[in-house]
């Protein structure tokens, strides 16, 4: 063996951290439009273009990624907010608004493939402003998920109601039956297609199946889920975007307790969103930045923030994995790479076998101080770092405060609880 | 008898506590309510199934053997049963068991059975006896899918007691399980009393009811007892069926009897609402659970990979097969559209050709046509085979099989001989051919690493060793040697070396007379020895050297050399000779040596003693060869006093180092030696060689004066002269001058040694630094002394030692896989840069763990069956 090969390649993983970091730019586009800020963004399946996203004025835009431009505008979907949409197939969209219904739009015209059916900024499509279905309900609607494969989709109000495409009023009623929530969220899952998860405004997690008909199981939280999203790869694993700044990862085989608890974002986290290879998942959150995590590693998030960037309300993965869409407070949708250092375009094989070979000795060298200190390092903004600086204040006032207390009862009687343990605060069944 | 009771009601057990177990990883502490509540869902027929099974197991097995043997199973059994505190069966489900029908499964049909009983029991008027063999019998029917109709007469007093709880015997199975925990505490209560005998309570069970009427009870007469009270539909209509007069009563009776079963219950009632959904909904989601439990494999799969490739679900890409494609063909562009149309219209296209050959065959007759298929398809049957035969040659690797056949294909080819025959022309031609070839390699590739030999040297590649290498390349420098002396001196040149050697040889012949001691019988005899020897030898080299000219075989100067100064070379492989008999005076060394010489010594008319020691120091100094000429004065010692040395071995040595002997016997060694030497020669400047002359002639004139000695140094090479005088420098100042070497030393290289040792001065001056100033090199100055440690006023504090350290033995902050230091740092050892690894282990090493696809939408997994 060379006598200083240990010493080269560290020095080689020094110069990959420094350049990982040198070229971290993950800020590709923003798409215009919103006046208001947007609540939904979805992405339309088999497709890696176009994504949809509706806004608290109740407008609807479709938008072509590659181009950045608008296929499809519908300015007045809704009155009053839109809070949610997902594409029924490729041609139909549903969306639903606080102002109790459920409409189903035909894109179809404007989404062509090869982009010559988009229309400009101010004239509409005959059809696009008009719903082709209007589904009404008795309560303004929080969410709308559809069924994979069926033609069922669900809607979170009051209860979940499961409706048909082709019947104008839903065709079961799913709620636990004690609860007396709103949903907030809710996602059919996407292999196993007929559970379905929601999440309640009384801090609960709720789940689901079509096929028995009934809500199964209930968790109440310490403090309430945003939103929640089904892993694409393991189909028992569910992401919960907590009030409490965290994100868990639970098995829906063992609810007891998350599997993961993913600790980074300084606010409440509105948004969640799996990447489509389920080794990662992008959040968003009321601190103004969206954070890419690894699956199971509880940690290190990547956190992505502009100076304009407020409140971020949702967040998708585009169906290659390799981009990241975030709707804000301010109106714009973001365009992010996944992998803030990752070259766009073609690499070539030399390219990338010197790519992979930096992203290993980054990945071996880590635990070198050196390159640690690289690797770890963020500049965030002053707003949150202080903010971080402060959560740190008190959380480490609240440790101290327990152990205190621990320390002035009876001997044995509180005992530490593992912080898993204290998420879940009781399994309903 | 008992020992069954005692099974059967183990088994009973078993089952119960087998649903309830199955039932216990939805909720472990399961209530009365719950179990009420449960109902008939959960105690499905798998569990009846189960426990039958268990009980038939267990009733085989104790009937089989001795109870002294306890399998796994029955381990099993006795945890289960010590979940009931304890208690012995016997004691718990003596009256249960009969409760119940063997399995929830049976449950429906049990009231039925009941009410039966009841009638009969009505009807008969023979009391529980009769009843209790009735029920018996039916209980036996029941289990007889199971096997166990051989247990029927134990059943029989089994069943005896417990006739009068037949009024628990109510369908539904949650009345059942109520009555079971009822029966559960019931029992407890009762644990004292195990000894109670059971005939006991059967005969107080035995309750006849009375007959207070005296008609016959029928269709007008219907008794009136109060158990017995009930006028069931059967009762009624048993009559008009007994008439049998139409099949439509028959029917109604048939529906009347499905009513009356059903009637015959009461519902139970149902669960609180909350209650039972909360039940429907832990039922659901275990069943959701286990659905998704499904996708575990995959999810293992997916988890544990190393690389993940997306997509991770390739749909199967369709192989569409050639014909398939010709089929769907159809024109799109001109090209296409105008090439299909002249097809069409000279008829090629795939139908046309076949519905040619249809009619081509419809001329022929059958058995032709069969023929013809039959002779098509034993060609190609035969053409296949032997391709696979041939493709199955090619790849056998053993050489041997190979060698084999490459001999057989030899044989099949014609020699040339045999090719003359059938075409002399072409053999001719062929002829030629070989010979140009022949010709060809004999001008271009000779001396290059064409030879065998060569050839595996030059396989071994870098596996050579130095000796290896040298000889190697030793070969390669006579080769290029050969070649160029070819060019510059053709071949008078050659024929005039020969003839000088012939003239020298024929001087060897030359024979004088001799005198004195010499003349003696034994001295003539021995040179006579000698003298054939040398003849023989003589004869051996002349022929040598004939055929060697003969043979075309070249005569090489030696570089820097005169023309009498040779160096022979023979053809075949470059051995290089630089004296000519070098071969045979490996064999015949001794002899050939001292012949010369007394043929020489024949003129100085000294004794032989003195010739003998003469000769000694100048053979006896090649010894000195082996050390490098630059050290002389170490070697001298050695040989203070060359005349007290033995002179055998002196004689011996001398032949084995004084000639330079390369040839294809001589060792490495020696071969690399010489090649040393010969450099050493060149090196060394001609005027020093000139000087040294007189030097040798002078010792040598002291102790033989021969002229044939110069004559004969003259021949030999350059380095072996220069040897030679630096040898024979210090033995001739050893017998002149004792112990004077260092005068001699200095004289060599007197200028040399005075420049080293300057300069040896020179690097350790500063060694030799005196201490000029005071106080430098020691604090206190010079001369002071350093005080004696004083250990009574060292004070010691002992600190924490390592051992004591909170932390000892643990790992400080190392990453999460690994566990020790070694290993942390064995990990960061192995380097993974494409220098120090091969190219698949660099790539696999720096494979990414997620690989995408560009551009490809990745979907979510999902169910492909």
């Amino acid at each position: 063996m060379h006598p200083f090969a240990k010493a080269r390649e560290r020095v080689r993983a020094l110069n990959a951290a420094k350049i990982e970091r040198m070229f971290a730019k993950p800020f590709l586009a923003s798409l215009e439009g919103h006046i208001d800020g947007v609540n939904v963004v979805v992405r339309k399946a088999h497709s890696l273009a176009v994504v949809a996203s509706a806004s608290a004025d109740g407008e609807i835009i479709i938008h072509d990624l590659p181009q950045r431009k608008h296929l499809l505008r519908l300015p007045t979907a809704h009155k009053r907010s839109v809070t949610g949409i997902c594409f029924a197939d490729s041609d139909r969209l549903l969306s639903c608004g606080v102002d109790q219904t459920v409409k189903m739009w035909d894109v179809r015209t404007s989404l062509d493939e090869d982009g010559s059916g988009d229309l400009g900024e101010n004239s509409l499509p005959a059809d696009g402003s008009k719903p082709l279905t209007v589904f009404h309900g008795k309560t303004a609607f929080n969410a709308i998920d559809h069924h994979r494969e069926s033609s069922l989709f669900a809607t979170a109000s009051n209860c979940v109601h499961i409706w048909d495409e082709t019947k104008s009023s839903p065709v079961m009623n799913l709620n636990f039956p004690t609860s007396t929530e709103t949903i907030t969220a809710l996602k059919f899952n996407l292999s196993e297609t007929s559970v379905l998860a929601s999440t309640g405004s009384d801090r609960t997690f709720t789940l689901y199946d079509v096929r028995t008909g009934k809500a199964e199981r209930r968790l109440v939280f310490q403090m309430r889920a945003n939103a929640l999203a089904w892993s694409p790869t393991l189909p028992t694993s569910i992401l919960l975007a907590s009030e409490d700044h965290n994100l868990y990862t639970f098995d829906v085989r063992s609810l007891t307790s998350p599997t993961q608890i993913y600790k980074g974002h300084v606010a409440a986290v509105m948004s969640c969103d799996w990447s489509p290879t389920g080794t990662e998942f992008v959040s968003g959150g009321w601190d103004r930045t969206l954070r890419i995590w690894n699956e199971g590693d509880g940690r290190g998030s990547e956190a992505y923030h502009t100076k304009r960037m407020q409140r971020v309300f949702s967040t998708i993965y585009t169906g290659d994995a390799r981009f990241v869409l975030s709707g804000s407070d301010d109106g714009n949708l973001r365009l992010w790479k996944a992998h803030a250092s990752e070259k766009l375009g073609i690499i070539g094989g030399r390219e990338r076998a010197a790519r992979e070979y930096r992203t290993k000795l980054r990945e071996k060298w880590k635990y070198d101080p050196e390159v640690g200190k690289i690797e770890r390092r963020r500049h965030m903004p002053k707003s949150i770092y202080n903010t971080s600086k402060l959560k740190q204040t008190m959380l480490d006032a609240q440790r101290v405060k327990e152990e205190r207390r621990r320390k002035h009862s009876r001997a044995g009687e509180t005992k530490p609880k593992a912080e898993r343990r204290k998420v879940v605060v009781a399994e309903q069944t | 008898m008992r020992l069954a009771i005692r099974n059967n009601s183990n088994g009973r057990t078993k089952g119960l506590q087998q649903m309830i177990l199955t039932r216990a990883n939805i909720t472990l502490d399961i209530n009365k309510d719950e179990l009420r509540g449960l109902g008939q869902d959960t105690l499905d027929s798998d569990a009846a199934n189960k426990a039958m099974e268990m009980l038939r197991q267990k009733i085989t097995a104790d009937m089989g053997e001795d109870m002294g043997v306890v399998n796994s199973e029955d381990d099993e059994d006795i945890d289960s049963d010590a979940a009931f505190e304890g208690e012995s069966d016997e004691e718990h489900f003596g009256a249960f068991k009969f409760t119940q029908k063997p399995g929830p499964s049976q449950w429906p049909k049990s009231p039925k059975k009941s009410t039966r009983m009841s009638l009969s029991v009505l009807l008969d008027g023979d009391g529980g006896e009769s009843a209790n063999n009735n029920n018996g019998a039916s209980n036996a029917d029941s289990q007889s899918d199971e096997g166990l109709s051989d247990m029927e007469e134990d059943e029989e007093d089994i069943l005896a007691p417990t006739d009068d709880e037949d009024i628990e015997l109510k369908g539904d199975a949650l009345n059942k399980l109520d009555s079971f925990i009822d029966d559960l505490s019931h029992q407890k209560r009762k644990a004292s009393d195990i000894t109670e005998p059971l005939p006991a309570r059967s005969i107080k069970r035995r309750v006849i009811p009375e007959w207070m009427e005296a008609a016959i009870e029928g269709e007008f007469a219907v008794p009136s007892g109060t158990d017995a009270g009930k006028i069931t539909l059967d009762n009624l209509l048993k009559p008009s069926s007994a008439s049998g007069n139409n099949a439509s009563l028959g029917s109604l009776e048939k529906s009347a009897k499905l009513l009356s079963s059903t009637k015959n219950q009461p519902l139970s009632a149902p669960l609180h609402q909350r209650q039972q959904d909360r039940v429907d909904r832990e039922a659901a989601y275990e069943a959701t659970k286990d659905e998704v439990q499904k996708w575990a494999p995959t999810m293992k799969r997916i988890k544990e990979a190393e690389h993940l490739s997306f997509p991770l679900q390739v749909l199967g890409v369709l192989n569409t097969s050639s014909s398939e494609l010709a089929s769907k063909f159809k024109p799109s562009t001109e090209l296409e559209s105008a090439v299909d149309q002249l097809l069409k219209a000279s008829k090629l296209q795939e139908e046309d050709i076949e519905k040619t050959e249809e009619l081509q065959m419809s001329n022929l007759t059958i058995e032709e046509v069969t023929t013809r298929h039959a002779k098509l398809w034993q060609m190609r049957e035969l053409m296949f085979r032997a391709e696979a035969k041939a493709k199955h040659i090619s790849k056998i690797k053993s050489k041997t099989f190979q060698k084999i056949q490459k001999k057989a294909r030899e044989k099949n080819t014609l020699t040339l001989d045999q090719i003359g025959v059938l075409d002399p022309k072409a053999a001719d031609a062929e002829r030629l051919k070989l010979e140009a070839a022949r010709a060809k390699e004999r001008v271009t590739l000779r001396h290059k690493n064409t030879s065998k030999w060569a050839k595996q040297m030059n396989a071994h590649g870098i596996d050579l060793d130095v000796d290896q290498r040298q000889e190697l390349n030793a070969q390669l420098e006579c080769g290029e040697q050969l070649r160029h002396f070819v060019e510059s001196n053709g071949e008078n040149d050659v024929a005039g070396v020969a003839a000088r050697t012939f003239d020298e040889l024929a001087g060897l012949d030359s024979t004088d007379q001799q005198s004195g001691l010499l003349e003696m019988k034994f001295m003539c005899n021995a040179e006579e020895r000698g003298y054939r020897v040398t003849e023989s030898m003589a004869d051996d080299f002349r022929a040598d050297l004939v055929g060697m000219t003969a043979d075309g075989v070249d005569i090489v100067e030696s570089k820097g050399d005169g023309p009498s100064a040779l160096e022979a070379v023979q053809g075949n492989q470059g051995e290089l000779i630089f004296h000519p008999t070098a071969d045979q005076s490996q064999n015949a060394g001794p002899s050939r040596v001292t012949p010369v010489r007394l043929t020489k010594s024949n003129e100085s008319d000294t004794s032989s003693m003195t010739l003998k020691s003469s000769v000694e120091p100048v053979t006896a100094s090649p010894q000195l060869d082996l050390q490098p000429p630059s050290q002389p004065s170490q070697t001298i010692p050695l040989i203070e006093n060359p005349w007290l040395v033995n002179p055998t071995t002196s004689a011996k040595l001398s032949r084995e180092k004084n000639e330079i002997l390369v040839s294809k016997k001589s060792l490495l060694a020696s071969k690399s030696k010489a090649a040393l030497k010969k450099q050493l020669a060149c090196t060394e400047d001609a005027l020093s060689h000139e000087a040294d002359d007189p030097v040798v002639e002078i010792s040598l004139d002291k102790a033989m004066t021969i002229d044939h000695a110069k004559q004969k140094r003259k021949q030999k090479p350059k380095q072996e002269g220069k040897e030679t005088t630096e040898v024979v420098i210090p033995v001739v100042g050893a017998t002149f001058q004792n112990s004077d070497d260092e005068g001699d030393d200095a004289e060599e290289e007197g200028i040399k040694a005075f420049e080293q040792r300057d300069l040896v001065a020179l690097v350790f001056a500063s060694n030799n630094v005196v201490e000029a100033r005071s106080g430098q090199g020691s604090w206190g100055g010079c001369g002071t002394k350093k005080s004696q440690p004083k250990p009574h006023l060292i004070k010691k504090v002992p600190g924490v030692t390592p051992a004591a350290r909170a932390d000892a033995g643990k790992a400080q902050d190392l990453p999460h896989p690994y566990t020790t230091k070694a290993q942390f740092e064995s990990s960061l050892e192995m380097p993974i840069g494409p220098e120090w690894n091969t190219c698949m282990g660099f790539q696999k090493s720096t494979l990414p763990k997620v690989i995408k696809k560009m551009g490809t939408v990745i979907n979510p997994i999902e169910k492909l069956f």
